[in-house]
């Protein structure tokens, strides 16, 4: 039972999670344009049910707070052209106190809303006189008495006795109050946190009586609460039509937990061994019969496989929409204009990645805004717009997402770069680099050319850190920059980290497994081959650069007679990867490599065959890269 | 005597304020001109203030923001 609550209250944090960033993404999309009726009502329902699920565990301080930011709200979506910026940005501010009291919740805290922001919403809030009333419903008016007495403790959990009684003022007139102090103890007995008042109202209102209770929903264990009609009905003259807002298309969904899915994901790929490993006996016995069987198990494992990792994907736009405050906030403090463009949000790829990725944008948006995009007057004397641009853009491209960061800004000044490399030792006095290779000095350790550390980048440990960050998703990352024009920073990453289909080979007596989806084509190296000394292929008179694995990762034995090439596609580049011979076709568990073998260059992880032998899983960018640098193509 | 209140009323800052007022002597004029925001733990505060010698305490320079709450909870002669 008590796991049952627990696993119900972490669903609670995640979908308050998702509430808090509608909640943002909604208020920082009313900064491009005019707040209308579904906008406003947008933000109100993400607050109410955030209010209304706290509730349900208790957490009356977030309750009370965000009875506040919906009061606002709901005076708001009565006259949404009446929003102003000030507004706005004090609803921001209400979203980030709410997530600093969920935050402080989760860690079994009891948080208090910030007294300041409280009070400014009270300045904005249902008190304020502009306030129209909400038509509680169609039908006769009646009055009725109320009596509040609320628990002695609701002051400590953050409620406020008061924002309830005007809440009242919503569903129609509050006649009368009379607050009754006689239950307050004198002198030294008196505890300030304890709530001694009750409250006699009358109230006339459409409203049925169980509208009326509903107010107090949130703090009703222990409080005394009677609502009772005093008077006989009257007729409303005229009474508007509630009009209902049209409601999108509901989509059923189950909220499942990630590691439970992790633990789908991981059976699958043990069924994936394991149909692998009744495959391989089948073929040893040559039973033909069951052969045919496991090749149709083969199949719906793959379909499953596949529907598996499909339920781990998320759409990389919610992880974007953050980035709008980020660059408002650091471009302001810059005293910078950017507009921020998102594209290709409804990318999806695995969750965990989404997660992992959020750290190394940030860092590279942050260097943008601050080292890419110029200030206003410089951009005008370069007739540039004043304000600057900054995309975010995902799509898929060859089997992988491909995440670019693009600014219009100055770009990478490549002398500046030679001078801050040499000048830090990073690279000898006399060493001739080639354009790429200068653009590339970004990401080395300890480089920044920033004339002064800034609080935002600057501080030289930024790059190298998001490299290696997108390394370890099994990705890679280069940069595009012409000096005036802009930067293009460009990170392809696997659509998942846990089941790709492979393709096998073996080179040196082992097996290797390339990303299928990288893989365009299968050739004979005879029939391609242009120069053995520069390592060149000619395919249809392309030339291509080829290394052999044997090579590479120095593997001793004679070499086939007829050997194979591997072409792979990275980006725009192809490269040739020779091996002695093509087994085929391979659903590939990725497992971790061992810490003895993290070091080896150009392998991402590794799997294990039908057979019980285990095989590397080559990392296609990385071996990509070593193609393209000859010196550096035999691995220690 | 007269005391001056100020800033928020409120039950963040009512146990420190209570502390330091119940060991003065009885104050029979409090300021509240520079007081910005009150909750019901800060009129229970007011209410305590006032029951220390009922019908002698007096609040001078009460704030928009105060007589509104003041008006609403029926609090007439405050």
């Amino acid at each position: 039972m008590a796991a049952d609550l627990e696993s119900l209250r972490q669903t609670f944090f995640t979908e308050a999670g998702e509430l808090l960033t509608q909640l943002e993404s909604g208020l920082l999309a009313l900064a491009e344009r005019r707040p209308d009726a579904d906008a406003v009502n947008s933000l109100f329902r993400a607050a109410h049910t955030l209010k209304g699920s706290a509730g349900l565990f208790g957490l009356q301080s977030v309750v009370a707070f965000a009875h506040v930011v919906e009061g606002l709200l709901e005076t708001l979506r009565n006259a949404p052209e009446s929003m102003t910026e000030a507004h706005r940005k004090l609803l921001l501010s209400g979203h980030d106190e709410l997530a600093r009291m969920l935050e402080l919740c989760g860690r079994g805290e009891t948080p208090t809303a910030d007294a300041a922001l409280l009070a400014a919403f009270g300045g904005h809030g249902p008190a304020g006189a502009a306030q129209k009333k909400e038509t509680p419903a169609a039908g006769p008016v009646s009055r009725w008495k109320l009596s509040i007495k609320l628990a002695a403790s609701v002051l400590r959990d953050g409620m406020d006795p008061l924002t309830f009684l005007r809440y009242l003022q919503r569903l129609g007139t509050v006649e009368q109050v009379v607050t009754d102090f006689s239950a307050l103890p004198s002198g030294d007995s008196f505890d300030p946190e304890s709530s001694y008042l009750s409250f006699a109202l009358e109230l006339s209102t459409a409203a049925a009586k169980e509208t009326i209770e509903e107010v107090f929903e949130f703090v009703r264990e222990g409080s005394e609460i009677s609502v009772e009609k005093v008077t006989k009905p009257v007729a409303l003259a005229e009474v508007e039509p509630l009009v209902a807002a049209p409601t999108a298309a509901v989509v059923q969904q189950l909220k499942v937990s990630a590691p439970r899915l992790d633990g789908l994901v991981d059976l699958i790929g043990e069924l994936v061994l394991a149909s692998a490993t009744a495959h391989v006996a089948a073929q040893r016995s040559k039973d033909a019969a069951t052969g045919e069987a496991l090749a149709a198990v083969d199949a719906l494992v793959a379909q499953l496989r596949d529907a598996a990792l499909g339920l781990r994907m998320v759409p990389i736009g919610d992880t974007f929409a953050r980035f709008h405050r980020v660059v408002r906030e650091v471009s302001q403090k810059l005293g910078k204009e950017v507009e921020l463009e998102l594209k290709g949000g409804d990318t999806e790829l695995d969750k965990a990645m989404v997660e992992q990725l959020f750290d190394p944008l940030l860092h590279v948006v942050r260097n943008a805004l601050d080292h890419g995009v110029e200030g206003p007057e410089v951009r005008k004397a370069q007739s540039k717009s004043p304000k600057g641009k900054l995309t975010l853009e995902a799509s898929h491209d060859a089997g992988q997402v491909l995440i670019s960061i693009r600014d219009d800004g100055g770009g990478l000044k490549r002398e500046k770069l030679l001078a801050t490399a040499r000048k830090k030792g990073l690279i000898a006095a006399n060493a001739q680099l080639s354009d790429a290779e200068i653009v590339d000095l970004i990401f080395l350790p300890g480089f920044s050319s920033a004339e002064a550390v800034t609080e935002l980048s600057g501080r030289g440990v930024g790059m190298d850190v998001v490299r290696r960050a997108v390394t370890k998703l099994r990705g890679s990352i280069d940069v595009q920059s012409t000096e005036g024009v802009g930067t293009t920073l460009r990170m392809r990453l696997p659509l998942t980290l846990a089941i790709i289909d492979g393709f096998l080979v073996e080179a040196g007596g082992c097996p290797w497994v390339l990303p299928l989806k990288q893989v365009t084509e299968c050739l004979s190296l005879g029939d391609v081959l242009e120069s053995e000394l520069h390592q060149r292929l000619d395919v249809r008179g392309e030339l291509v650069p080829f290394l052999r694995l044997r090579d590479v990762y120095q593997l001793d034995g004679p070499r086939p007679v007829r050997e194979s090439v591997l072409l792979v596609q990275h980006g725009e580049q192809r490269v040739g990867v020779v091996v002695d011979r093509l087994i085929g076709a391979w659903q590939t568990v990725i497992k971790p490599l061992g810490k003895i073998f993290q070091q080896l260059e150009g392998v991402g992880g590794s799997t294990v065959l039908g057979t019980g032998e285990v095989a590397f899983i080559i990392d296609v960018p990385r071996l990509v890269q070593l193609a393209m640098k000859p010196r550096l193509r035999a691995v220690a | 005597m007269r005391i001056t209140l100020r800033g928020a009323l409120d039950v963040s800052s009512a146990r420190t304020r209570f502390d330091e007022l119940r060991v003065q002597e009885v104050a029979h004029e409090v300021e509240l001109g520079e007081v910005d925001a009150i909750d019901a733990a800060g009129v229970q505060l007011l209410g305590w203030l006032r029951a220390r010698d009922p019908g002698r305490v007096r609040f001078l320079d009460t704030p928009p923001v105060l007589r509104e709450t003041f008006a609403f909870l029926g609090l007439k002669d405050w």
